[in-house]
């Protein structure tokens, strides 16, 4: 099983959207605090799967859903 | 007072280059622990505490010296072989059960000497990241040394974030371009390491590249950086004429590829040993391609000397608990701390025999 996750900085925006390895997403303007969430696997985010995103993205600003 | 700084043990760390440890005794001061390193008659590379079990005397001081496999106490001539067992003393036949000083596993390997701090027992020799590039023929390299004084956790955010090359390293290696571009990047928790991926499309080229490439117009830059913690830093560079990607199959022959690495070696809480090293696929034979990398890189490598030194001294005169800011840029440096805070606790998720550090490496070719 992975234990990679990610976060990207969406480009033509100042949001961070981050991917932990077991598929849930969620998205953040400070790193910190995205960090947390994705380092409190599987206590501290939904673990239902991809589409279990967080945080909506602000308007205008494209995400990987 | 600042925060205490602490160093992370049962790990691998480059002492030295293999090329520094000669039979001269070399002494370096790893994670807080003194060593002397020199090379045997026989070729290998001993490490040893720096310390003469009888009176203390260094042994990588003068007037101490190698003889054949062993090294001889400069002050009263206890001498010790590379395990670290005292093999003779002045003026008596009987060698004190007891006379040896602490040997250190060690491993020459991608042109650095590595030693383990730790427990000599968990010292897996294939959990040491490896540098391929720096000991393979198809690469040419320029490499050296500059001791910081400044805490080693200030290097790794210094190396996890580019963005400074726009402002600390212009005219050299940066431009408005590395600091515009958003980051990815990604954790591997298990095999503990950090890459942070920064490619910009259409980028000035700054003298570094144009200079050793010939490169006159703009180009598609990428940096892709690995970090495997705490020691072993790489930066797989990729420089192409702007619109030049990578062939869907085959060799990338389009394209100027540089391996920059860095080992970030603990010295003691407040110095570090900077190693770097550059090396490049392209004008190998080209000397002056080599003296032109080598003196650019060590200017910003200096650059970032003068710099961390500087914010050494401000950090360890701020109070306890102040404050600091993170933004975007950031990210990779936050997620360094953060395994580096789990590794120091021993609370990584992976156990110590799941790492595969080679594997690691290997994912890193592919990057590029």
């Amino acid at each position: 099983m992975s234990t990679t996750f990610t976060v990207d900085w969406l480009p033509g925006s100042d949001v961070l959207r981050g991917r932990c390895h077991c598929g849930a997403t969620s998205s953040a303007q400070d790193p910190a605090t995205l960090l947390d969430w994705l380092g409190a696997h599987p206590d501290g985010h939904d673990t239902s799967g991809p589409e279990a995103l967080l945080a909506p993205l602000p308007a205008g600003v494209a995400g990987d859903a | 007072m600042s925060s205490p700084v602490t160093f992370v043990r049962n790990q691998w760390y480059v002492a030295a280059y293999g090329r520094e440890v000669t039979s001269e005794v070399l002494g370096r001061t790893v994670c807080g622990e003194a060593i002397a390193l020199f090379r045997t008659g026989s070729g290998t590379v001993a490490a040893l505490a720096d310390r003469c079990v009888h009176r203390r005397f260094p042994l990588s001081a003068a007037p101490s010296q190698v003889v054949g496999d062993t090294v001889v106490c400069g002050y009263h001539g206890f001498t010790y072989d590379g395990t670290g067992t005292c093999v003779a003393v002045p003026g008596q036949s009987r060698v004190p059960r007891t006379a040896r000083v602490t040997a250190y596993p060690v491993v020459e390997q991608d042109s650095f000497v590595w030693v383990f701090i730790g427990d000599p027992a968990l010292a897996d020799a294939t959990r040491i990241p490896r540098a391929p590039w720096l000991a393979d023929e198809a690469w040419t390299t320029v490499s050296g040394m500059e001791p910081l004084a400044a805490r080693w956790g200030l290097l790794v955010d210094n190396l996890l974030d580019l963005s400074h090359e726009t402002y600390l390293h212009g005219g050299y290696i940066g431009t408005p371009e590395v600091a515009e571009t958003p980051i990815t990047t990604e954790v591997d928790e298990e095999a503990r390491i950090v890459r942070v991926s920064r490619h910009m499309a259409d980028a000035a080229c700054p003298p570094f590249y144009a200079n050793s490439t010939g490169i006159t117009g703009r180009i598609t830059r990428w940096q892709d950086i690995e970090y495997f913690p705490p020691c072993l830093y790489t930066l797989h560079s990729r420089v192409a004429p702007v619109g030049v990607l990578p062939p869907a199959e085959g060799p990338d022959d389009g394209a100027f590829h540089v391996e920059v690495v860095y080992a970030i070696t603990p010295s003691t809480a407040t110095s570090t040993y900077d190693f770097w090293a550059v090396a490049r696929d392209f004008a190998r034979d080209d000397e002056e391609v080599s003296r032109f990398l080598h003196d650019s890189n060590r200017t910003v490598v200096l650059q970032d000397v003068t710099a961390l030194d500087l914010l050494e001294t401000v950090v360890a005169a701020e109070p306890a608990g102040t404050q600091e800011l993170s933004i975007n840029i950031d990210t990779g440096a936050l997620a360094a701390r953060r395994m580096i805070a789990a590794m120091t606790a021993g609370m990584t998720a992976a156990t110590d025999a799941a790492v595969d550090a080679t594997a690691g490496a290997a994912a890193g070719a592919a990057v590029r």
